[in-house]
């Protein structure tokens, strides 16, 4: 990546920021459905500390995974509102550039959902989160967004997009939710993580780089069709 | 022997989606400074053609050679040569004219690019809405709009895909004025445009094709056609 490929893609980062803040349609939703969500499983679950501190990985990986297929979507259906991504792919700028610069965007916008949501989780479920818990969820929402970003890309030009989108995205993430749920259980236990979730951990890693290289290479042709 | 430095070189060109053929053959020159209106009936692959040329789309069998690079081998280089203004505008309805225009000259490395893109959106007459949100724009200022953005980069070739649909009278009006005067402007620019509007194509041109079912069927200077049977003819070779 030389200096004019880092140039071009924070300036695609840049209008993925300013669009998404001036109509704040992908943010809103996402947080109202992760608020919502973390209530309904408080009410529905009443555990004790001990208890929550067994299902709070899964309960927070739920909310974050479908608050972010709600963000995925709203991401491509913007460039498709006036054939902006037709305007990208004129423009004499890599693919992947494109590519990253939507990756980023959705990873930045969920990360903002998940700082706001887990002080909600703390105080709704009466439960410590270490800090460990942090470079787990960013290594997540990584491999999250990633995945996400070509399966929304495939998905945007189709008349299901809302529905193919999950069905496609969620099996994908399976590996990644397992490694992300121990990770962020073994964090939530107070375990040191290089220790007790290191398994865990390069799951989650090694999905990262698997998708981001995958994609990288294979948007071009995803964008063609 | 041509007697212009050519810009755009089509031979043999064809574009198949699976069983359906929307381009056959195609073989067209196109040098510097024409305005080249192309007609055609729905389906013809009008906007097919364009899209290829605009790099939005591989061509199936055949060569085009933009500039001297040829469009397959090197998308990059032939990128900064070509503005299009399709049905759609590509502008971010929640982005103002002015960041619109200041990220598609960033993306292109247009130098000065406050300077430029105030100098386009002049020539659109858009300057008093320079700092208001597209969204807050008409279909006829979003169209003029969309025109400046294909200018931005100062491209040599201009590509038009059906700009007066969706335009009241008084605004297709507007548009081929400023069409006109933007050619007028840089008179080396190819313009390359489809549409379905006879009279205003016609007025355009200095070179009229026509395309039915993805062949050409008619090449024709404009100043070698009779207004007053223009429709007639047009009627003759899509019939």
């Amino acid at each position: 990546m030389n200096a004019p490929y880092l140039r071009l893609l924070g300036t695609l980062v840049w209008k993925e920021l300013v669009a998404e803040w001036r109509s704040r349609e992908a943010l809103s939703a996402m947080f109202l459905f992760a608020a919502t969500s973390l209530l309904i499983f408080n009410f529905a679950l009443d555990l004790s500390p001990v208890a929550a501190q067994d299902v709070a990985p899964g309960i927070l990986w739920v909310t974050f995974v479908f608050a972010g297929l709600l963000g995925l979507n709203r991401s491509f259906q913007r460039e498709r509102d006036q054939s902006s991504i037709e305007g990208l792919m004129m423009a004499p700028v890599g693919r992947s550039a494109i590519y990253l610069a939507k990756l980023a965007g959705n990873f930045l916008f969920l990360l903002v959902i998940e700082v706001i949501a887990l002080p909600i989780m703390t105080a709704l479920f009466n439960l410590a989160l270490p800090w460990t818990v942090l470079p787990v969820l960013v290594l997540g929402t990584i491999g999250f967004s990633a995945a996400g970003t070509i399966f929304a890309a495939m998905a945007v030009n189709t008349r299901l997009r809302d529905v193919l989108l999950p069905l496609m995205l969620l099996p994908v993430l399976v590996p990644l939710l397992i490694g992300a749920v121990q990770a962020t259980g073994a964090a939530i236990q107070g375990l040191p993580l290089l220790e007790e979730a290191r398994s865990a951990l390069a799951l989650i890693v090694a999905f990262d780089v698997i998708f981001i290289t995958l994609s990288v290479l294979l948007f071009e042709y995803v964008l063609e069709q | 022997m041509l007697n212009y430095f050519v810009m755009i070189q089509i031979e043999n060109l064809s574009k198949r989606f699976g069983a359906q053929h929307a381009l056959r053959g195609l073989t067209l020159t196109i040098g510097e400074g024409e305005v080249v209106a192309l007609f055609g009936p729905n389906g013809a692959g009008k906007t097919t053609l364009l899209k290829i040329l605009a790099t939005l789309s591989r061509p199936s069998d055949g060569r085009v050679t933009i500039q001297g690079h040829e469009l397959t081998a090197a998308w990059t280089e032939v990128r900064r040569h070509i503005g299009l203004v399709s049905h759609q505008s590509f502008l971010y309805p929640d982005l103002t004219a002015q960041e619109n225009l200041a990220f598609y000259a960033r993306l292109y490395s247009v130098p000065n690019a406050e300077a430029r893109a105030r100098e386009v959106v002049g020539w659109v007459d858009l300057l008093p809405r320079y700092r208001d949100p597209v969204r807050a724009y008409s279909r006829g200022m979003l169209q003029r709009l969309s025109i400046a953005r294909a200018l931005l980069h100062d491209p040599q070739m201009l590509l038009l895909d059906e700009p007066h649909s969706g335009l009241d009278e008084a605004a297709a009006e507007r548009l081929n004025a400023l069409l006109a005067r933007i050619h007028a402007e840089e008179p080396r620019r190819i313009t390359l445009m489809t549409t379905h509007d006879l009279d205003r194509g016609l007025a355009l041109a200095t070179r009229v094709l026509i395309l039915r079912r993805g062949r050409l069927v008619f090449d024709q200077p404009r100043a070698a056609l009779d207004s007053a049977q223009w429709r007639n003819t047009y009627l003759e070779q899509v019939a």
